[in-house]
């Protein structure tokens, strides 16, 4: 499981579905998710948990306007590859952002056809519904 | 509006505790009591239906059930009783089983014809089967036209299909008789269909309070499908780990990444969690 500690910032909703918007590291992360505890507010700090077969990477795109005008992911995450262990089909891939060491769960495909390796600036792709918060903190 | 402040020592295995409960509960509510057996879930009902003594007061309306020593009897209190062995009059009829709470003849009959009993009125109980049993316990209950019903695990003997009807018969004679209704009950899908309110007792006292949704819902964050399993195995593929968990009656496998792979002890208890987004329903 990768973990980031995040801050709210907004919360959008329609009845009981809730479009969460926090901030970490100066970018900005956005999930989705049914009720919310009412402990879950604007400025209180929680930690996001994602599995890391949700996590998908992308190479850096030239300019990074084209490159969230052509992704549907609302969490497009600026990160630098820390480790690869590369499997015969799979491969884990761990990825720093900050404090955080998110790892992505890829097809070793993928790392050969992206001619990924340790060092790369890359980006991390994770779908609003795939994150979702594991606690919130006491701060 | 039910006013309960009671409070009574429980012998429970190996320790004493005590229940205590401050309680308000509006009139024409349904309230499932729920918590682990010896919790003090039926100690809670016996008071209120004047079974067994406790301190402190039970008021209903502007009639005062208990206040101290005074305690109004068993038979001038309007409750309807549904226990978990259906307690019937073996000796007499269906028919009979409710004439013999309230002469009532005309009210004998609505009841036997809402619940689809009229052909059986003539019956022996022995005659009967449990959910046929549990339907006239039901109707005998409501003879008195209670202000307050009370049922201890009434359709935890019957089998899952037919609780469910059960369960919508219960729900039509609440609405039907506006009467008050506590029912303890350890069925979650039963709380949720039934109960507006649900009271979670721990060891006497009172954990939790609220909709069935917001204390049922085993959630810590956002995360709403979680269920407590026991992480049985845990074997290493490729790169990634798939640990089995055994949930209920179940086994589920759930893939791990290596690092969350060292952190996991076989044998331990955990909890398999994942959004309400991802699980689907086939």
């Amino acid at each position: 499981m990768s973990h980031i500690v995040a801050t709210v910032e907004q919360i959008e909703n329609v009845e009981n579905l809730n479009i969460v918007t926090l901030s970490s590291q100066s970018s900005r992360i956005k999930m989705v998710s049914l009720e919310l505890s009412e402990k879950i507010v604007p400025g209180r700090k929680v930690k996001l948990a994602c599995k890391p077969t949700s996590v998908a990477l992308a190479k850096r795109a030239r300019s990074e306007e084209t490159f969230s005008k052509a992704l549907s992911y609302a969490n497009q995450i600026p990160v630098r590859i820390d480790s690869i262990e590369e499997g015969k089909l799979l491969s884990s891939v761990l990825v720093r952002f900050g404090e955080a060491s998110l790892e992505a769960l890829i097809l070793s495909d993928a790392l050969g056809r992206m001619s990924l390796k340790e060092g790369d600036e890359v980006t991390a792709l994770i779908k609003v519904s795939d994150l979702s918060i594991l606690e919130v903190l006491d701060d | 509006m039910l006013k309960i402040q009671i409070e009574k020592a429980l012998h429970g295995i190996g320790s004493e505790m005590r229940l205590q409960a401050d309680i308000e509960i509006e009139e024409h509510s349904f309230v499932a009591i729920a918590g682990e057996s010896g919790s003090g879930k039926t100690t809670l009902l016996r008071i209120l239906a004047g079974l067994e003594k406790a301190e402190g007061r039970v008021e209903i309306g502007d009639e005062v059930w208990m206040d101290g020593t005074y305690a109004l009897p068993v038979q001038q209190r309007k409750i309807g009783f549904v226990f978990q062995d259906y307690a019937l009059f073996e000796n007499m009829t269906v028919e009979e089983n409710l004439l013999f709470v309230e002469k009532d003849k005309a009210l004998a009959v609505e009841l036997l014809q809402m619940t689809g009993l009229m052909p059986l009125k003539d019956r022996m109980p022995g005659r009967l089967s449990g959910g046929q049993k549990q339907r006239v316990a039901l109707c005998r209950a409501m003879m008195k036209r209670p202000t307050l019903l009370l049922m201890d695990e009434p359709l935890s003997a019957l089998d899952p299909a037919m609780r469910q009807k059960l369960q919508q018969e219960i729900a039509v004679l609440h609405r039907a008789f506006g009467t008050t209704t506590i029912m303890v009950s350890h069925d979650p899908s039963e709380i949720y269909r039934l109960a507006d309110r649900v009271i979670m007792l721990e060891r006497g006292q009172i954990i939790a309070d609220g909709k069935p949704k917001e204390v049922l819902l085993k959630t810590q964050g956002s995360q709403k499908f979680s269920f407590e399993g026991e992480l049985l195995d845990i074997t290493k593929v490729d790169v990634i780990y798939v640990a089995i968990v055994s949930i209920g009656q179940q086994l589920v496998e759930v893939v791990v990444s290596s690092e969350e792979a060292a952190h996991l002890t076989i044998g331990q208890r955990v909890t398999v969690s994942t959004k309400a987004f991802a699980p689907m329903i086939v």
